[in-house]
C-alpha cells in the first residue's frame, strides 16, 4: 500500500474531502484511506472528514484499482489549499 | 409542496427526516453560495443560510460524526443514516478556530435544535470571509428524495427547511 503524508496546511477539510470522494467514486471498486491502522471509506465525505486529518498525518491508500490508487496518491500529495 | 411517489417507485420510504435550519437568517439556494465546492454541489446538496447571528443549532438529532479540529464545521449522522454537514462560513478553516466556540465533541449524541456551536461573525467579517453557511446532505446515494422549502425566507431557527426520505436498505 502506498503511504502519503499530508502536507496541506489545513489538513483534510471539506474541499479536499469532496475531491477525494469524487475521485474514489469514479471507480466501482472499494477504496480506503487508513489512518492509525483504521480504514475509512474514501467514497464517503463524512467518513473522510471523521478522520480528522491535519498537516503531517500519514495515510495509507488501500485500493485494488491501480489507476485509482495512483490518482489518489497524486491528489493527496498535491493538496495545497 | 411535496412530490408524490408513484406505485412504480422502487425506492421505498425507509426513514423520513425533517432537517431544520441551524442558524437565524435568510435561507438561500446552495447554488448561490460563493464557493464552487458548495455551489457546484461537490460536497452534497441542501441549502445555505446567510446568518444574522452566530448561534448554531443541531439541524438533526444524531451522532456527531466529526467536529473539525478548527471548530468551523461539523457532521451529524441520524439514526436513519442521513449525514448532514454544517459548514459555518466559507474558507473558515483558515481561521484555525479563531471566533469559534464549540459546545459538542466528536462522538456526542445531539438533539435537533440543541446549541452546538457559537461563532463570532465579526471575526469572519474582519478576516474577509463569507459568513454564508451551507447545510448539506453528504450521502445522497442513500437518499430517495429531498425537498427544500424555505428558500428566500428570513427566519428564526430552528424551522424545518429540508424534508428527506431515505432509501430502504
Amino acid at each position: 500500500m502506498k503511504s502519503v503524508i499530508i502536507q496541506n496546511e489545513t489538513g483534510l477539510h471539506a474541499r479536499p474531502c469532496s475531491l477525494i470522494a469524487s475521485l474514489a467514486g469514479t471507480s466501482p471498486m472499494d477504496a480506503y484511506l487508513i489512518k492509525d491502522g483504521k480504514p475509512y471509506n474514501a467514497k464517503s465525505i463524512m467518513g473522510l472528514m471523521s478522520m480528522g486529518v491535519t498537516k503531517g498525518t500519514e495515510l495509507l491508500i488501500d485500493c485494488e484499482d491501480e489507476t485509482l490508487s495512483e490518482a489518489l496518491y497524486k491528489l493527496l500529495s498535491e493538496l495545497n489549499d | 409542496m411535496f412530490k408524490f411517489f408513484s406505485k412504480k417507485d422502487e425506492n421505498k420510504i425507509a426513514g423520513y427526516i425533517d432537517v431544520m435550519t441551524p442558524m437565524d437568517g435568510v435561507v438561500i439556494d446552495l447554488t448561490d453560495v460563493p464557493d464552487p465546492v458548495f455551489s457546484g454541489k461537490m460536497v452534497g446538496d441542501g441549502f445555505a443560510i446567510e446568518p444574522t447571528n452566530g448561534v448554531v443549532l443541531a439541524p438533526v438529532s444524531g451522532e456527531v460524526v466529526q467536529i473539525f479540529p478548527t471548530n468551523h464545521a461539523f457532521g451529524i449522522r441520524t439514526e436513519e443514516g442521513l449525514e448532514i454537514l454544517v459548514h459555518v462560513g466559507i474558507d473558515t478553516v483558515q481561521l484555525k478556530g479563531e471566533g469559534f466556540t464549540p459546545f459538542i465533541q466528536t462522538g456526542d449524541r445531539v438533539t435537533q435544535g440543541q446549541k452546538v456551536l457559537e461563532v463570532d461573525l465579526s471575526v469572519l467579517k474582519n478576516a474577509g470571509k463569507s459568513i454564508v453557511t451551507p447545510v448539506v446532505i453528504t450521502n445522497l446515494t442513500e437518499v430517495a428524495h429531498f425537498e427544500c422549502s424555505q428558500i428566500g425566507v428570513l427566519q428564526t431557527a430552528p424551522i424545518s427547511a429540508l424534508s428527506v426520505t431515505m432509501k430502504q436498505k
